[in-house]
């Protein structure tokens, strides 16, 4: 399947608006506003998915919908905001037991909420299912009959936070449209200058840069004797001004480069400084709580090590020249890191894709995530000389056949 | 847009010196938020971003917009006036002065419009060209611009404290200061 960008975008901003009418009428039912954080398009498989939520218990409403479009949508919070929503509902006595049926009775008027806006643009009916009261962990979140867009088990959906910090409460807001429903909707909503994107082949690149990250962690397992693997990778379709918001504003410290060539654009590969420290143990002497030069001068040896890893093999599936710039050592907070590359980014494309693979130890001690951000015109054209069931060449360590990525300076 | 009139109940924050518990309003990229209850508003991971803090001392309403790129012309199509520093001071402008602002008296701080990358491009660097677009723009619509802390290598994140005008600029090198 096809889709445009433009109406990728529009149906991005839908999924904003969406949410906040149900952040609206969260407000109504009980004295909190949250906000609605940045809205995504996700593209990640359901075992990545699954990962991405591990160690969160939830408590919510699954509602199935058919009709002007089909799919799953998923509402969840934490325990403790849905103590704290029950709570303050107006009218309440007082009582904060998480009792089912009102968990449903809230969730289906923010699910109604959300999907008002969808069905008022796309002009149809969207008929919503009775809810599901959904309680448990990670692995419970994601429906089994959950549509999945390709064999890989890839989920296509869109995602909002709902976020009112003052009360502690924090909540999540899904949308998993089924395929054919979706493929339907959105050719009929594009107009204007049509930008194809191969959905199939965003899957593909999605899962060549998993294999690139796997590359990564093996380097920098050979650099550091510490053991690390690939925990997540996922691809966002995001405003470009939503981009640093997919980082903390802790301070973060890595690196970060510019490609030019097919495709164009820039990788972050980011520390917080606790993983920072952890992962550099082996090659810094210990000497307290300290960031020092030394570290960060393991760091920049650590991310030469990672960018060649998740570099290597782009050019070869894609059979382009990519060029790499020195790495840019960088340590600051971790918003204003990937806050310049939103606005060079954001120059010519209002929306952009994000590939950001998270690599762990296997202790869980420290955690490092690479971003992808394509120049999102050329990436569209290296989609199109991308083979959807490409076979990574195997390659020696250190040699690439047909390899034809350079660096410069690395 | 967000405007708080002390009918909403915006996130808990600091207190100043010698005032009642002050709330916090996060002002997000390409957003801006105007205030007229006291409370303190916030924008963070300011690199080549820059964030115009406007007040009128005489009504305390006060407003923030974080701003991405100079002009509405340096970026695409996008319903969001709060991306450009051009369209988006002229806006938080606008929405002071529906609230009560007297446009005569509000006066202007900016911070921000930092050089943390040095890649080639087309168009130079944004972070001064950022601050260049803000200053022309405060000065077009005849802001006084009362306070600065722009440009280095360095991100920032800001605190505008409406009692008293002040400007708190954090860094992750814990460089924070009042301006």
């Amino acid at each position: 399947m096809k889709v445009d960008v433009n109406s990728l975008g529009t149906f991005n901003r839908l999924a904003h608006e969406g949410a906040e009418h149900a952040a609206a009428a969260l407000s109504q039912l009980t004295a909190i506003e949250p906000a609605v954080e940045a809205t995504k398009i996700n593209i990640i498989s359901k075992e990545d998915l699954d990962e991405a939520f591990r160690g969160r218990e939830f408590v919510g409403v699954r509602i199935g919908i058919d009709g002007g479009l089909s799919g799953q949508t998923v509402l969840v919070f934490d325990p403790p905001s849905v103590r704290t929503l029950l709570e303050t509902l107006r009218g309440n006595d007082g009582s904060n037991d998480l009792d089912k049926s009102r968990v449903k009775e809230v969730g289906n008027i923010l699910v109604g909420g959300f999907l008002d806006g969808w069905a008022d643009y796309l002009e149809t009916t969207i008929d919503p299912a009775p809810p599901e009261y959904l309680e448990g962990s990670h692995t419970d979140l994601i429906p089994d009959d959950a549509p999945v867009w390709d064999e890989n088990q890839h989920i296509f959906g869109f995602t909002s936070q709902l976020d009112a910090a003052m009360e502690a409460v924090t909540g999540d807001i899904y949308l998993f449209p089924e395929p054919d429903s979706f493929a339907e909707v959105i050719t009929a909503s594009a107009d204007g200058e049509a930008m194809p994107i191969p959905l199939d082949k965003l899957t593909t690149f999605s899962q060549m840069t998993k294999q690139g990250a796997g590359r990564a962690s093996d380097n920098i397992t050979s650099l550091t004797g510490i053991e690390t693997t690939v925990e997540v990778s996922k691809l966002s379709f995001v405003p470009v001004e939503s981009i640093p918001s997919t980082i903390s504003d802790e301070p973060h410290v890595g690196a970060v480069l510019q490609l030019s060539g097919l495709p164009s654009g820039y990788i972050a590969i980011l520390f917080d400084e606790p993983s920072a420290r952890a992962i550099t143990s082996e090659l810094v002497p210990a000497d307290g709580d300290e960031f020092s030069d030394m570290h960060r001068s393991a760091i920049q040896e650590i991310c030469n090590i990672t960018t060649s890893g998740f570099i290597d093999g782009w050019a070869n599936v894609l059979g382009t020249t990519i060029d790499i710039s020195p790495p840019q050592l960088v340590h600051d907070l971790g918003r204003a890191i990937l806050d310049p590359v939103a606005t060079r980014l954001g120059q010519t494309q209002e929306f952009a894709f994000v590939i950001d693979s998270t690599l762990e130890t296997t202790d869980r001690t420290a955690s490092c995530d690479i971003y992808a951000l394509p120049d999102e015109r050329e990436l569209r054209r290296a989609l199109d000389i991308l083979s959807v069931d490409f076979e990574e060449e195997q390659a020696e360590p250190g040699h690439v056949p047909g390899m034809e990525a350079s660096y410069e300076n690395l | 847009m967000k405007i708080y009139d002390g009918t909403s109940q915006p996130t808990a924050g600091e207190t100043e010196a010698g005032a009642a518990p002050a709330s916090r309003i996060p002002v997000g990229i390409a957003e801006y938020a105007v205030n007229t209850d006291g409370a303190v508003l916030s924008t963070s991971g300011l690199g080549s971003c820059v964030g115009v803090a406007l007040f009128d001392p005489t009504t305390g309403v006060t407003g923030l917009v974080h701003v991405m790129l100079p002009s509405a012309e340096d970026g695409v199509e996008t319903s969001s006036r709060a991306k450009f520093a051009d369209t988006g001071i002229e806006t938080l402008l606008d929405e002071m002065v529906a609230e009560g602002a007297d446009p005569g008296q509000i006066q202007a701080k900016l911070a921000g419009g930092s050089e943390m990358l040095d890649f080639s491009g087309p168009d130079g660097s944004i972070g001064p060209r950022n601050v260049n677009a803000a200053v022309t723009s405060l000065e077009r619509l005849g802001i006084p611009l009362v306070g600065r802390d722009v440009g280095g290598d360095f991100g920032r994140s800001l605190e505008f404290k409406p009692h008293s005008g002040d400007l708190l600029v954090k860094t992750a090198r814990g460089k924070n200061h009042k301006i």
